[in-house]
């Protein structure tokens, strides 16, 4: 893959992100990190429900979920993704995916704090992991 | 033919001699006495007699038939003196198994006496014993109760014989006569019988951690402690398994919970790092010298901090909007600005959500500093009003509240030239951010000549209401 097919491949992945993410100055951060990588729209969750509701409205291309929100985890929109063949990354505090349920362990991970290149390279192991350029995910049904 | 005279000679010499081997005999045999002193005393006497008669016939030398006479007498008195002693000898003969028979049924009346002491003291004794043993058991009983000790043992087909407090769930009578395999689950089960052939196996004791899965969805897993030895009879032949189990369950419940404590810990670390990176790099994007960056870094840093504070002085509760606020003015408050009336709060009691005070204390570091920095509290006589009220707004969409707090901050006593921003483009578009996104509302600054004025709206997400 030369380097200017895989910008458009990371272009395309990220052209429009969901962000779940219960603290804002972390989804605000994110945010950046994202626009950086060439994200035309940004959409922040920062519970389950909001996100559920983010992804029905307006489905992104490429999730980042915060595994653990507010008094819940992030698996429930996991598992919506995962339907919708919508690729998605974890962004984790805890660097043990033991406690991730079977479905979601082969999913890119990334702990937090985490900065550019650790997003760049979760990016890179969706296009890596897909037929095309992010266009259909392998599944990863466990 | 020997004469009358050699016969009698023979007769007394004969007596005699027994007479004396009789005396000798009862000196040695003291024992039967009264046989052997009345038999050689009366054969002794006949003798003498029968000598004395002879002697005197001698002495009187008669001859002829006087001579034969006194022979005849002295062996009529022989007979008569043997007769008679073997009469006393028959009497003594016959008192003698008299007193022997008396003497033997005392004996045996002693004898049963004896036994019925022993039997009635080895009675005693094993009522003592019983009672011993009651009173042992009684003390394993109280010391087992209440507590998770489980005392048993297993013959060697490793089937339950004796149970002593049976662990909650199980009963002693179900154990008996059954083996781990009939009442634990299959895995515990497995893992119990394997311990126990190795002890069996090795004479080793050994101490095996059991995990009973929950035996329906809600209950939760045990886990048990059990330390097993092989257990020998007196005479040293093996007759099973001494086990003591101790239910860990709680124990493990704790540590379980301890290691969760310790990675919600870890997770909130990250995720204050997170912040902290964030901060770092939105600020830094602002201020490319670090002579510059650094304080205004630092500024934000004690914001996070007093916020903790507060959360942890309040035991992680909701706590007042006042005293959120407060914190957050009180690192920049002077002696003479700290005087009460410096800043003045008025509004209805109002209870911050934990999670919403981080952002809602950077907020208002943000104005805070605004204040200090550039506005009404550079000069003495500065003075920041406080004001909040409740307002009943239509809601927008289904999750945020119809009531929403509005906070007015308004700075009085200094006309500061007022262009709507704050001082720092990072507080400016942070504190719209964090009111727009994270508290549900907005941050409206007050264009105004005489004084600088926000309007902080917040959805009632951020207020707890309990």
């Amino acid at each position: 893959m030369d380097v200017d097919r895989a910008h458009q491949c990371i272009r395309e992945l990220c052209r429009h992100v969901l962000l779940v993410e219960d603290s804002i100055l972390i989804a605000l951060d994110a945010e950046v990190l994202v626009t950086d990588l060439g994200a035309e729209r940004v959409s922040i969750a920062a519970s389950v429900l909001e996100a559920l509701r983010s992804l029905e409205n307006a489905p992104p291309t490429l999730a980042i979920l915060d595994v653990k929100l507010e008094g819940e985890t992030c698996f429930p929109i996991a598992d919506k993704l995962q339907e919708k063949q919508i690729p998605y990354a974890f962004a984790t505090g805890y660097s043990d995916k033991a406690t991730f349920p079977d479905r979601h362990k082969l999913a890119p991970c990334m702990t937090k704090p985490y900065n550019e290149q650790a997003l760049r390279r979760v990016i890179e192991e969706l296009i890596g992991g897909a037929d095309q350029c992010g266009i259909q995910r392998l599944q990863q049904t466990g | 033919m020997p004469s009358l005279q050699e016969i009698a000679h023979t007769v007394t010499g004969l007596m005699t001699v027994s007479g004396a081997v009789s005396l000798v005999a009862f000196v040695i045999l003291r024992r039967n006495f009264d046989i052997s002193l009345r038999l050689s005393l009366s054969l002794l006497a006949a003798g003498l007699i029968a000598i004395g008669a002879f002697q005197f016939s001698l002495a009187l030398k008669v001859g002829g038939n006087a001579r034969d006479f006194i022979s005849i007498l002295t062996i009529v008195a022989a007979a008569v003196a043997t007769i008679a002693s073997v009469f006393l000898a028959r009497t003594a003969f016959n008192s003698h198994l008299i007193s022997a028979l008396h003497h033997r049924v005392e004996a045996h009346r002693r004898t049963l006496q004896r036994l019925r002491r022993s039997r009635i003291e080895l009675e005693h004794r094993v009522n003592d014993r019983a009672r011993e043993l009651r009173e042992y058991e009684k003390r394993l009983r109280i010391a087992l109760r209440d507590s998770k000790i489980t005392v048993f043992m297993q013959d060697p087909a490793l089937r339950y014989v004796w149970v002593r407090n049976a662990p909650e769930g199980f009963s002693a009578t179900d154990l008996i006569g059954k083996t781990d395999d009939e009442v634990l689950p299959p895995a515990a089960a497995r893992a119990a019988t394997t311990a126990k052939m190795k002890v069996i196996e090795t004479g080793q004791d050994s101490t095996t951690e059991l995990y009973l899965e929950p035996s329906s969805p809600g209950q939760r897993a045990r886990y048990f402690e059990v330390t097993t030895e092989p257990y020998y009879g007196e005479t040293g032949e093996f007759q099973g398994l001494l086990s003591v189990s101790v239910e860990t369950t709680d124990n493990r419940h704790r540590e379980e919970l301890l290691k969760e404590t310790l990675l919600e810990v870890s997770h909130r670390t990250k995720n204050q790092l997170s912040v902290l990176m964030s901060i770092a790099r939105r600020l830094g994007a602002t201020k490319a010298d670090t002579a510059k960056f650094l304080p205004a870094f630092e500024a934000r840093l004690r914001a996070l901090s007093i916020s903790q504070d507060v959360l942890v002085e309040n035991d992680w509760a909701s706590p007042h909007l006042e005293r959120l606020v407060r914190a957050q003015l009180e690192p920049y408050l002077s002696s003479v600005t700290r005087r009460k009336s410096a800043i003045v709060f008025s509004g209805p009691d109002v209870f911050i959500t934990p999670t919403a005070v981080q952002n809602l204390g950077l907020v208002f570091h943000e104005l805070a500093l605004n204040a200090f920095e550039i506005g009404v509290m550079r000069s003495p006589g500065g003075q920041i009003d406080i004001s909040w009220d409740f307002h009943d707004e239509p809601a927008c969409d289904s999750d945020s509240g119809h009531q929403r707090l509005e906070i007015r901050w308004k700075e009085i006593g200094a006309s500061t030239p007022a262009n709507g921003k704050l001082k720092s483009s990072f507080g400016q578009n942070m504190a719209h951010q964090i009111a727009h996104s994270a508290l549900g509302g907005d941050l409206e600054i007050v264009p105004s000549n005489d004084g600088f004025q926000a309007r902080l709206k917040i959805g009632s997400a951020a207020i707890s209401f309990s």
